[in-house]
């Protein structure tokens, strides 16, 4: 584990032992449902990463996130997407009641995997404010229907982080992921 | 001990030029692959990716990239390969970086992937992220790179294994 991980050397037995600094949270294996909750999140991480990977009921949706049930108009979020052979940056006016992580060109598609990693950094932190961000696509083989996201988001809260639901406008078919890590 | 949940797989460098870098057999263990590939060339040239040895129409893929002065959006469908070298190319002394993210691998579904790159030059320069597809129900378990004509000594590719709870 090259990348994430730290080696941790004990001089009395002379032995080196590797802990992880990635580990797995939980995952959701969501079907016939639109909205999954990860509840309970440990405050012992300094990173929460998100990867997911949604095979959606019908095409067109966005798929969106909250953070600790929060339904209020709390949310910023700017987007930069490759969709139809285009470069487009957009960002709503407003502040928003979720924060977008996926579908700003034509949204989900069907049979084909909708995909994303989501980076929220120091999301234990109850004196700052929450930044996240993703990179998320979909691609089915249909040029007009195909879309390349990334996406900066805030949450205008400093309380931790205790729960993510994710929902969108379909649900999510059999064969969907969505797991949670934490990030030392 | 904590389960880790990010391994290296395998890697492998170049110790003399060659037409491809490949790495084979991966396990079935993990749930993504992240793939980061450290390209040089002999010369300035384009490269692509290829996946099982597949070579078939069986490929699209979708990009945003920038260059010192302009955003672009491309789109391939039904293609023989992913082209990793749009509006880019890998060249002698300045290694490009690709990270890509192969999604639920070991699935019966069609795989797609994620890929952010960087590439830049003494002078000009590029970057950009992709979304890829490979419509097949197989497990994935080889990755080809495929230059031009010669990747140069010293390009690394490395493969890691990411699991789920």
């Amino acid at each position: 584990m090259a990348l994430l991980n730290l080696t941790i050397g004990s001089f009395s037995s002379g032995v080196v032992a590797a802990t992880s600094s990635y580990e797995s949270i939980a995952t959701s294996s969501p079907s016939g449902v639109s909205t999954i909750t990860f509840s309970s999140i440990p405050a012992t991480y300094k990173s929460l990463q998100i990867r997911f990977n949604i095979i959606s009921a019908t095409a067109g949706n966005v798929i969106s996130m909250q953070f600790n049930g929060d339904t209020a108009a709390n949310y910023r979020y700017h987007n930069l997407y490759g969709f139809n052979s285009t470069a487009v940056a957009s960002a709503p006016a407003s502040a928003q009641a979720n924060m977008r992580i996926f579908g700003v060109g034509y949204g989900t598609v069907t049979t084909y995997p909708n995909v994303g990693i989501i980076d929220i950094i120091d999301y234990a932190s109850t004196t700052k404010n929450k930044t996240v961000k993703t990179m998320s696509g979909a691609n089915n083989n249909v040029a007009a229907e195909s879309e390349i996201d990334l996406e900066s988001g805030l949450w205008m809260d400093v309380s931790a982080v205790t729960s993510v639901t994710f929902f969108s406008g379909a649900n999510f078919n059999t064969g969907s992921s969505i797991a949670l890590y934490g990030i030392k | 001990m904590p389960t880790s949940t990010y391994e290296k797989i395998a890697t492998t460098t170049l110790g003399s030029s060659s037409p491809t870098v490949n790495l084979s057999s991966i396990p079935a263990t993990f749930t993504d692959l992240r793939l980061v590939f450290v390209p040089l060339g002999t010369s300035t040239q384009n490269m692509n990716m290829t996946l099982n040895g597949d070579t078939g129409s069986n490929y699209s893929f979708t990009s945003l990239r920038g260059d010192g002065g302009a955003a672009y959006g491309s789109t391939a469908t039904s293609a023989s390969n992913i082209n990793l070298t749009l509006g880019t190319s890998i060249t002698t002394t300045n290694p490009n970086l690709y990270e890509i993210d192969i999604f639920s691998y070991t699935s019966s579904t069609n795989k797609t992937f994620l890929n952010k790159y960087s590439a830049d030059k003494s002078i000009s320069g590029n970057l950009g992220v992709m979304v890829g597809l490979y419509q097949t129900a197989s497990a994935i378990t080889e990755v080809t790179f495929t230059a031009a004509t010669n990747f140069a000594a010293n390009t690394i590719l490395t493969i890691y294994g990411i699991l789920k709870a």
